[in-house]
C-alpha cells in the first residue's frame, strides 16, 4: 500500500477524532475571540469614564500643590553604561513635586557605576533602612552632591528582581515606581499615574501606565520631543501590538478589577503591600506578572478590599527590538514568564476564594497564554491539511480562517479606533493610515511567527530554562560630536 | 461538504465567518473615516494655531495697555474662537495674578465668553468642565458663584475638586458652611487634594472644618478636614484635634496627631506621646513624627521607648524625632545606640545617617 493510500485510510479511520481535534482548535479560537470581543466595549467604557486626555488642569494643580503622594523611582540597571546617565538625567527632569530616584547598580560588569559617579558627583553615604525584602548584599550607597533626591545603590549581582528589592528596602516613600534603565518616562507621566492612588488612598495598591515604542521618536535631553512611527517593519508592528495590548486588554481588565499584569518597565506600587508579599520574586523571568498575582492572592487571602488600575495616559517609551533574533528571545521569555506564573499559582484557577481574579483572570490566562499558542500553531499546520483531506467542510475552514486571521484584523483596527477617538497619540493622519495597514498585515505572517516563538517558549519552559537572554541597545543619549537631538534607531544584537 | 457536517454546524460556521468578515470590513471602514477626519482636522489646526497666536498677541498687548479696554477696542470674535480664548486664558492665568488676572477676566467678559463658560461648566466631559470651572474661579459675579456652589456638589471627583478650588480662589470663605455641608454628603475620596483646597479657605474656615472633621461624613472627607486644620495652623482647633486623636478611624487619628505636630501647641504633647502606644503602626509613626515637630523635652523618654517598637518605621521616625531635639537629641541617641537590640541598632543607624558619626 503506498503512502497516499495509507494516509487516506488513516483519515477515514480516525476522522471522528480529527474532527473533534478540529472543533477543539476552533473552540479555543472562539473562546479567545470572545474574550477580545468583551474587552473592546469594556475598554472603551473605561476610557470614556476615566480619560485624563482633556484634563491637563488637574495635573497642573497637582504639580503646583504639595500634596502629591511621595514616590520613589526605582531604576534597576545591569550593564547599562550606554544609557544610564542620560536615563537618570531624564528622570531628574520629571515633573513631580515629591520624587526620589534610587538607581540600583546590580553588580554591572561594565562602567555603569563609574559613569554615574562621574556624571552626578556621587559620594558614599549611609542610609538607615529596613531589610524588609531579601536581596544580595549592598556594597555601597551613594548620594549626589548635585541632586539631593538621587540615590545610587551598588550591590552584588542578583538579577532584576533582586535589584528592585534593594531599591524597595532603601525607599522611604509610600509608593515606588519601577522603571527600566533603558526606558524614558514622559515628563508628566507620574502626575497622571499617581491619580488612582490619590483617588482611592485606602485601597489602591498598584497602577500601571502605557508602554510605547521609542523607535522613530526624536529624543533631546532625555525627553521625547517629537513622537513618530518606527521606519522598520518589526518595531512598527510592535507599535501596533503595544496599542492593542494596552488600550484594549489592560483597560478592560482594569475596569473589571482583574488586572493581573502591570508592566515591569513602568508601574507604581504601594510599598507596604509589596513588602508584605516579599517583594519581587527571584529566579523568574515574569517578575512583574508574578508580583501582581502575589498581591491579588495576598489581599484575597486576607479578605482585604483592594484595587489595581491601568491608566492609559502616562507613557513610558522603550526601544523595541529591530531584529528577529532579539524579538524572538523577548517573546520566548515572555511566554516562559507567563507559564511560570500561571503554573506557580495554578491553585487560583477557577478557585472562588480568589474571586474574579481566579474565576476570570486566570481563566483568561489559561485560554490566551497557556492554550492559545498551542491551538494556534496546531491550527496553522493541521487545519489546511484536514480541509484538503475532507475531514471538514469549506465552511469550517473559512470559520477557522475568520477566527484566527480576520478577527485579529478586527481587534487590531478597533484598538486603533479607540486610540484615535480617545487619546490621539499617533501624530499624523498618514501615520494612522500606515498603522491601519500594519493592523491588517500583521495578522498574516507576523502573528503566526510570534506564536511559533511562543511555542518555543513553551518548550523552554518545560525544559526549565530560566535565563533572560541578551538585548543590547544603542541608547538614546547623543553621541559625542552628534547633534543634540537624535532619532531612535537601535542596533539590537 | 464534509460527510460529517450536520444541520446545526453549517449555519453556525457560516455565521462565524460571515459575521467576522463583516466586523472586519466595518472596522476598516470606520478607521478610514477617522483617518479622513484627522486629515481635515490637521488642516483646521493650522488655522486655529494662527488664530490663537493672533488673539494671544492682542491679550498680551491689552495687558500692557495703560488704560482698560472697552468692547469697541477689541477684535471681533465668534463662537468658534471661544475654546481658543478659554485655553489661552487658562495658560496665562497659570502664571499671572493680580491686575493682570483681572484684566484677562474682563476681556473674557467683554468678548461674551462667560455664558459659554457657564454652559461648559455644567455639561460635557469632565476635562472641559474642569477648564470652565477653573476659569470661573477668576470671575467675581454672583451668577458664576452660584454655578460654582452647585458644581461643588458634583458627583465627578475632579469637577467637584476644581469647583472647590475655584471657590477658594474667589475667597468664598463666607460660603464655607454650604461647602462643608455639601462635602459631608459627598462621596469624595481624594483626601489629599481636598485637604489642599480646604486649607486655602484660611482661618475663617476653622469652625466649619472642625465640625466637618467631627461629623458623620466619610473617613476620607473627615481626614481631609483634619489635615486642613493642621495646615491652617489654627490653635483654636487644638481641642477638637485632641478629641480627634482618639477617633475610631485610623486615618483621622493619625492625621489629628500630624496636625497637632504642625500647630506645635504644647497642649498636644502628652496626647501625642500617649498615641506612641496606639495599636496601629501608622498612628504610632505619625505620633513620633509629630513629637519631632514639637520638641517637647517631656516626650523624650516616650520617644526613646519607641526605638524598641515592633515596627521599623516607628523606630526610625522616633530616632529622627529625637535627632530633631538638637544637641540633647544627639546625646540621647548616642546613649541609646549603646543599648543592645533593635533600639540600639536604629539609634546607631540614625546617628550615622544624620550626623555621620556613631
Amino acid at each position: 500500500m503506498d503512502i497516499g493510500a495509507q494516509a487516506s485510510a488513516f483519515l477515514v479511520d480516525y476522522s471522528p477524532y480529527l474532527l473533534i481535534l478540529s472543533w477543539t482548535i476552533l473552540g479555543i479560537g472562539v473562546a479567545q475571540n470572545l474574550v477580545y470581543a468583551l474587552q473592546l466595549p469594556a475598554a472603551w467604557a473605561e476610557l470614556r469614564e476615566r480619560s485624563q486626555a482633556e484634563d491637563s488642569e488637574s495635573a497642573f494643580q497637582l504639580l503646583i500643590s504639595d500634596v502629591a503622594m511621595p514616590i520613589s523611582l526605582v531604576v534597576p540597571g545591569y550593564n547599562e553604561e550606554a544609557t544610564i546617565v542620560e536615563s537618570v538625567r531624564s528622570m531628574l527632569s520629571l515633573r513631580y513635586p515629591d520624587l526620589e530616584i534610587i538607581v540600583v547598580n546590580d553588580g554591572s560588569k561594565d562602567g555603569t557605576l563609574q559613569a554615574l559617579i562621574d556624571a552626578f558627583q556621587l559620594q558614599p553615604v549611609t542610609r538607615a533602612h529596613e531589610e524588609a525584602v531579601k536581596h544580595q548584599p549592598i556594597r555601597q550607597v551613594y548620594g549626589s552632591s548635585m541632586y539631593a533626591r538621587l540615590l545610587v545603590v551598588d550591590k552584588h549581582n542578583g538579577g532584576k528582581s533582586d535589584a528592585i528589592n534593594a531599591g524597595i528596602n532603601l525607599s522611604r516613600n509610600p509608593l515606588f515606581c519601577v522603571v527600566d534603565a533603558d526606558s524614558l518616562l514622559e515628563i508628566e507621566s507620574l502626575l497622571s499615574s499617581v491619580r488612582p492612588f490619590m483617588e482611592d488612598p485606602r485601597h489602591m495598591i498598584a497602577v500601571g501606565g502605557t508602554i510605547r515604542v521609542l523607535n522613530g521618536c526624536v529624543v533631546k535631553n532625555g525627553q521625547v520631543i517629537q513622537s513618530g512611527l518606527p521606519r522598520k517593519f518589526l518595531p512598527l508592528v510592535q507599535y501596533m501590538e503595544y496599542i492593542r495590548a494596552y488600550l484594549m486588554a489592560r483597560l478592560a481588565w482594569s475596569r473589571w478589577g482583574i488586572l493581573t499584569l502591570i508592566s515591569g518597565a513602568f508601574g507604581i506600587f504601594r510599598r507596604s503591600v509589596a513588602v508584605e508579599v516579599g517583594g519581587f520574586t527571584h529566579g523568574t523571568v515574569g517578575e512583574d506578572y508574578e508580583l501582581i498575582v502575589k498581591m491579588h492572592k495576598h489581599m484575597r487571602n486576607q479578605d482585604r478590599v483592594y484595587s489595581l488600575r491601568y491608566v492609559p495616559e502616562p507613557v513610558c517609551w522603550t526601544e523595541a527590538p529591530e531584529t528577529l533574533k532579539v524579538l524572538s528571545n523577548q517573546r520566548k521569555r515572555w511566554q516562559r514568564g507567563a507559564l511560570e506564573v500561571f503554573f506557580r499559582h495554578r491553585d487560583m484557577l477557577l478557585n472562588p476564594r480568589y474571586g474574579k481574579v481566579g474565576m476570570l483572570g486566570f481563566l483568561n490566562n489559561l485560554i490566551i497564554d497557556v492554550l492559545g499558542p498551542i491551538a494556534e500553531v496546531l491550527g496553522y499546520i493541521l487545519m489546511p491539511l484536514f480541509w484538503i483531506a475532507g475531514v471538514f467542510s469549506f465552511d469550517f475552514f473559512l470559520a477557522y480562517v475568520a477566527l484566527f486571521f480576520a478577527f485579529g484584523v478586527f481587534i487590531s483596527v478597533c484598538s486603533l479606533i479607540l486610540e484615535e477617538l480617545e487619546l490621539r497619540r499617533v501624530p499624523r493622519a498618514s501615520d494612522l493610515a500606515l498603522l491601519l495597514g500594519v493592523a491588517i498585515v500583521e495578522n498574516f505572517g507576523y502573528r503566526q511567527l510570534t506564536n511559533v516563538w511562543r511555542i518555543i517558549g513553551w518548550w523552554e519552559f518545560l525544559r526549565g530554562k530560566t535565563s533572560w537572554g541578551t538585548m543590547t541597545r544603542k541608547g538614546f543619549g547623543p553621541k559625542p560630536g552628534s547633534e543634540a537631538a537624535m532619532t531612535i534607531t537601535p542596533k539590537n544584537a | 461538504m464534509s460527510p460529517l457536517a450536520t444541520g446545526f454546524e453549517i449555519p453556525f460556521l457560516r455565521a462565524v465567518w460571515i459575521g467576522t468578515a463583516v466586523l472586519c470590513v466595518a472596522s476598516i471602514a470606520i478607521m478610514a473615516v477617522l483617518i479622513a477626519r484627522r486629515a481635515a482636522a490637521s488642516a483646521e489646526a493650522v488655522q486655529r494655531d494662527a488664530r490663537r497666536q493672533s488673539l494671544s498677541r492682542f491679550i498680551l498687548a491689552a495687558l500692557k495697555s495703560p488704560v482698560a479696554l472697552d468692547a469697541a477696542a477689541l477684535p471681533p470674535v465668534t463662537q468658534a474662537d471661544f475654546p481658543i480664548l478659554v485655553s489661552l486664558a487658562l495658560d496665562m492665568l497659570r502664571s499671572l495674578r493680580g491686575t493682570d488676572a483681572v484684566r484677562i477676566c474682563s476681556l473674557l467678559k467683554l468678548w461674551g465668553v462667560e455664558p459659554y463658560l457657564l454652559a461648559m461648566a455644567v455639561r460635557g466631559r469632565p476635562g472641559k468642565r474642569i477648564r470652565a470651572v477653573t476659569l470661573l474661579g477668576f470671575l467675581d459675579d454672583d451668577t458664576s458663584l452660584q454655578v460654582l456652589l452647585a458644581t461643588a456638589r458634583d458627583r465627578e471627583m475632579y469637577v467637584q475638586i476644581s469647583a472647590l478650588r475655584a471657590l477658594a480662589q474667589r475667597g468664598a470663605s463666607g460660603h464655607i458652611d454650604t461647602i462643608t455641608d455639601s462635602l459631608a454628603q459627598s462621596g469624595q475620596t481624594n483626601t489629599l487634594l481636598l485637604h489642599d483646597i480646604l486649607q486655602r479657605f484660611g482661618a475663617t474656615a476653622v469652625p466649619a472644618l472642625s465640625r466637618l472633621a467631627q461629623s458623620p461624613a466619610s473617613a476620607e472627607v473627615r481626614t481631609a478636614a483634619v489635615m486642613a486644620l493642621g495646615s491652617i495652623g489654627a490653635t483654636d482647633a487644638v481641642p477638637a484635634l485632641i478629641t480627634l486623636s482618639e477617633d475610631a478611624v485610623t486615618d483621622v487619628r493619625a492625621q489629628a496627631l500630624a496636625a497637632l505636630g504642625k500647630i506645635a501647641d504644647p497642649r498636644g504633647a502628652s496626647v501625642i506621646a500617649r498615641r506612641l502606644s496606639d495599636l496601629d503602626a501608622s498612628v504610632r509613626v505619625q505620633a513620633a513624627q509629630a513629637l519631632g515637630e514639637l520638641h517637647a523635652l517631656s516626650t523624650l523618654p516616650a520617644l526613646a521607648g519607641s526605638l524598641n517598637d515592633s515596627d521599623w518605621w516607628v523606630r526610625f521616625r522616633a530616632a529622627q524625632a529625637i535627632h530633631r531635639f538638637g544637641d540633647k537629641g544627639v546625646a540621647a541617641l548616642k546613649a541609646l545606640s549603646r543599648q543592645p537590640g533593635a533600639g540600639g541598632e536604629i539609634a546607631s543607624q540614625a546617628l550615622l545617617e544624620f550626623t555621620g558619626a556613631r
